[in-house]
């Protein structure tokens, strides 16, 4: 026996003890996505009509779209579920995935106190907005997590030329948490923030804070899907993973999407024809 | 205040609604935790007892690096874990990223340290005072080791109670290496920290109310296997 | 028949054991307890180990049973030895006085029948034979004190080293131990014994060996011992001074 055997052989044993405390041999595919698929309850919704249709289970990360795409990158995924198109772009581009499809779309909304305390809402505007609560110094309580939602309120704070000098900022906080821990503590201390709306629209522990910003082209949310490049990780399992966007963009799953409620309420919207 | 006790009222009633999902959780907590805690006592225990009889070099900082040990950051070992079983880390061919094997893993470097560390200062004292009598005797080393082991039985149980919980009430390291999977590798203290995150309080208060009461079930079913050996541990 | 709890593993053969100790020397650190020690005791009799305090009696002990090895020199036995040692402090396992015997049997290989034989047959040497299942670390210190001399005979030793083993009992438990400790010695154990108790040993012993500063200063039979022994060391201490 070659040493090369007896070390295979080895691991081979170790693999299955480990096994004995793993899962059972079921086929599955790894997502690594983003918190508001699965604090919504999407996934679990989704998770349940797909295995009518197919064998294989579905293992949902949810984490921010920055630490989704970095688990991407070490090949702990099969498919990257995520809402930033720059990054996703740059994330196929980079070799790491083999193509960007975006799914399904929502949009970005801004949640603050009721009685509006900075008093944005006769303006109706995303960019006035920021400015008047940067001007005003209300409270306002941003993800600070590198995740979709916190890039996206990077790149609306440069649109509007703000600069933000965090360190000094006495109204500026970064939470550095998931969307829910955010709601949490801008609720708690009557802040405004930047949210997704399918997270809020599920969210228990709203209080006294409403939407005060909706409803505009500039706040889209789109939620792409990216399957592993198996050049980069050969162990990726690109053909189950395929078969779930293939699934997902099929007339059956359009309308899934669609008929998804979250009180009532759809959260997510299919995206045709979009790549 | 009455926000506080409608939650609590809430959270009572959720209680006593247990669902199967709920039963799944606190099954996959208890199997995890049981399951570290069955391997850090098969590989902690002789350590603690080999250590207490053998005199060997470094002994003393073998047993200080072991007390630093105890205080680990559960952050810490889940991202040195996430790190080296990841797919692309040197141990990612063993797949166990995202599954219960892994959890227990982190558990278990946990709470071997606690093991190690409390059933060695019980053993040593037991050796201490059997020490001169073992060696008039002529016993082997390896009859020693079981001798302090069977006659520490009743005291190491408390020891082990205390690596139980810190393995129930741990989240910090199996939240980064489970990944919180529902169904798959969420368990109840990573239920707690995302019911918190969603905002359902009453959930949350409700699952951590069941930890406690599974928590104070151990320690009384430990309680009284002491309480009624007491005449047969003979101490 | 009772007599046969007394009886040595090697009865058939008759000579008794011999200690000798040549040139045993032990040292903690730098301060030397034992210097040079030497002596051969005299078979078939009751031995005692004498001296002051610090003068390394216990030590003595020690390094005969084979708990301590000596730096320098050797003890030598005419025989194999089975010894039956009671320490200064009696330590009992956490367990119950049947399996504290039932313990010590087994490591010297008795059978499982014999050693329930003989336990229930040695105990009716004391007052709790009937308490077998009571834990041993429970018992009242004179009858722990009791029950290290049976267990020290359990194994059927022919060598007895005993480290004051009636301090602290009062005189029922010291003449009950006394008796054990003569019966064995006629049936060809030989005994080694220290004591500060000089009654006792007016009571008990054959010959003193007696120790100063780690050294024998004197080796002599009791009547000597008692009333015109040539060490001053020993007037000395007999007459309750301070050694020097």
């Amino acid at each position: 026996m070659t040493k090369y055997n007896y070390i295979m052989k080895k691991i081979i044993f170790l693999k299955f003890c480990f096994f004995f405390f793993s899962l059972t041999a079921q086929e599955f595919i790894t997502i690594q996505s983003t918190t508001s698929l699965r604090d919504s309850g999407f996934y679990n919704y989704i998770q349940d009509k797909y295995q009518e249709e197919s064998s294989t289970k579905l293992k949902l990360v949810a984490v921010g779209t920055g630490q989704a795409i970095e688990n991407a990158k070490k090949c702990d995924a099969d498919l990257l579920f995520v809402h930033h198109e720059q990054s996703e772009m740059k994330f196929v581009k980079n070799g790491y995935g083999l193509y960007r499809k975006v799914i399904m779309h929502n949009d970005f909304i801004l949640v603050g106190p009721k009685n509006d305390p900075a008093g944005i809402k006769i303006k109706k505007n995303i960019k006035e907005a920021l400015k008047i609560i940067y001007n005003s110094k209300h409270p306002f309580v941003s993800r600070g997590d590198k995740s979709g939602t916190h890039l996206k309120e990077q790149e609306l704070w440069a649109l509007v030329g703000i600069k933000i000098e965090k360190k000094k900022s006495d109204w500026y906080f970064e939470s550095g948490s998931g969307m829910g821990s955010s709601l949490n503590f801008a609720v708690n201390i009557g802040a405004y923030i930047l949210s997704d709306r399918s997270t809020w629209i599920s969210f228990g522990n709203k209080k006294n804070h409403t939407i005060i910003v909706e409803n505009e082209p500039l706040l889209v949310n789109n939620y792409g899907i990216i399957p592993i490049n198996p050049k980069n990780c050969p162990t990726t399992k690109s053909s189950e993973a395929e078969k779930f966007i293939y699934w997902l963009k099929s007339k059956e799953g359009r309308s899934l999407i669609n008929n998804f409620r979250v009180n009532g309420q759809q959260v997510f919207f299919s995206s045709q024809g979009v790549n | 205040m009455s926000d506080f006790s409608e939650i609590l009222t809430n959270s009572i009633r959720l209680i006593f609604s247990f669902n199967t999902e709920l039963s799944d959780i606190v099954f996959l907590s208890l199997k995890v935790s049981l399951s570290a805690l069955l391997i850090s006592c098969l590989i902690g225990l002789p350590i603690a007892a080999y250590s207490s009889v053998k005199a060997f070099f470094g002994k003393k900082f073998f047993i200080l690096l072991v007390n630093s040990l105890m205080g680990l950051p559960p952050v810490f070992v889940g991202l040195v874990l996430y790190i080296v079983f990841s797919k692309s880390g040197p141990l990612g061919f063993f797949e166990i990223l995202y599954t219960p094997t892994v959890m227990v893993l982190a558990q278990i470097i946990l709470i071997l340290p606690i093991i190690i560390s409390i059933s060695f200062e019980t053993l040593e004292s037991i050796y201490f005072e059997y020490e001169e009598m073992l060696k008039s005797l002529r016993v082997s080393f390896r009859d020693s080791i079981l001798i302090i082991l069977w006659d520490a039985r009743y005291c190491l149980l408390t020891t082990v109670l205390a690596g139980l919980g810190r393995a129930m009430s741990e989240v910090g390291a199996i939240i980064i290496v489970g990944g919180n999977i529902a169904y798959y590798t969420r368990v109840m203290t990573t239920t707690i920290a995302l019911e918190t995150s969603k905002g359902n309080l009453e959930l949350a208060l409700a699952l951590g109310t069941i930890l406690i009461l599974i928590s104070i079930s151990l320690n009384f079913i430990v309680f009284m296997v002491k309480h009624f050996t007491k005449n047969l541990s003979y101490d | 028949m009772i007599n046969d709890i007394y009886k040595p593993f090697d009865n058939q053969n008759s000579n008794p054991v011999e200690i000798t100790a040549n040139n045993i020397s032990f040292r903690y650190g730098k301060k030397v307890i034992i210097d040079r020690l030497s002596f051969k005791t005299t078979e078939n009799k009751i031995s005692f180990l004498m001296g002051p305090n610090g003068a390394g009696k216990t030590l003595c002990l020690k390094i005969l049973s084979g708990i301590l090895k000596p730096d320098k020199g050797k003890v030598i036995f005419n025989k194999r030895v089975r010894i039956g040692y009671v320490p200064q402090k009696v330590i009992f396992l956490r367990r119950s006085i049947y399996e504290n015997l039932a313990f010590t049997m087994k490591v010297f290989k008795f059978q499982k029948n014999e050693i329930k034989k003989r336990i229930s047959n040695i105990i009716k040497l004391t007052d709790f034979e009937n308490k077998l299942s009571m834990s041993a670390r429970k018992l009242s210190i004179g009858k722990q004190q009791l029950l290290a001399i049976i267990r020290s005979l359990v194994i059927k030793p022919n060598l007895l080293l005993l480290d004051e083993p009636c301090s602290n009992l009062d005189p029922h438990y010291t003449s009950i131990i006394e008796a054990i400790i003569k019966k064995a010695s006629r049936q060809g154990v030989k005994v080694l014994f220290v004591t500060h108790d000089l009654l006792q040993t007016k009571r008990l012993a054959d010959e003193i060996i007696f120790l100063n500063k780690g050294r024998v200063a004197d080796h002599s039979e009791k009547g000597i011992f008692f009333k015109n022994s040539k060490s001053k060391s020993v007037r000395n201490y007999i007459s309750g001074k301070l050694l020097k």
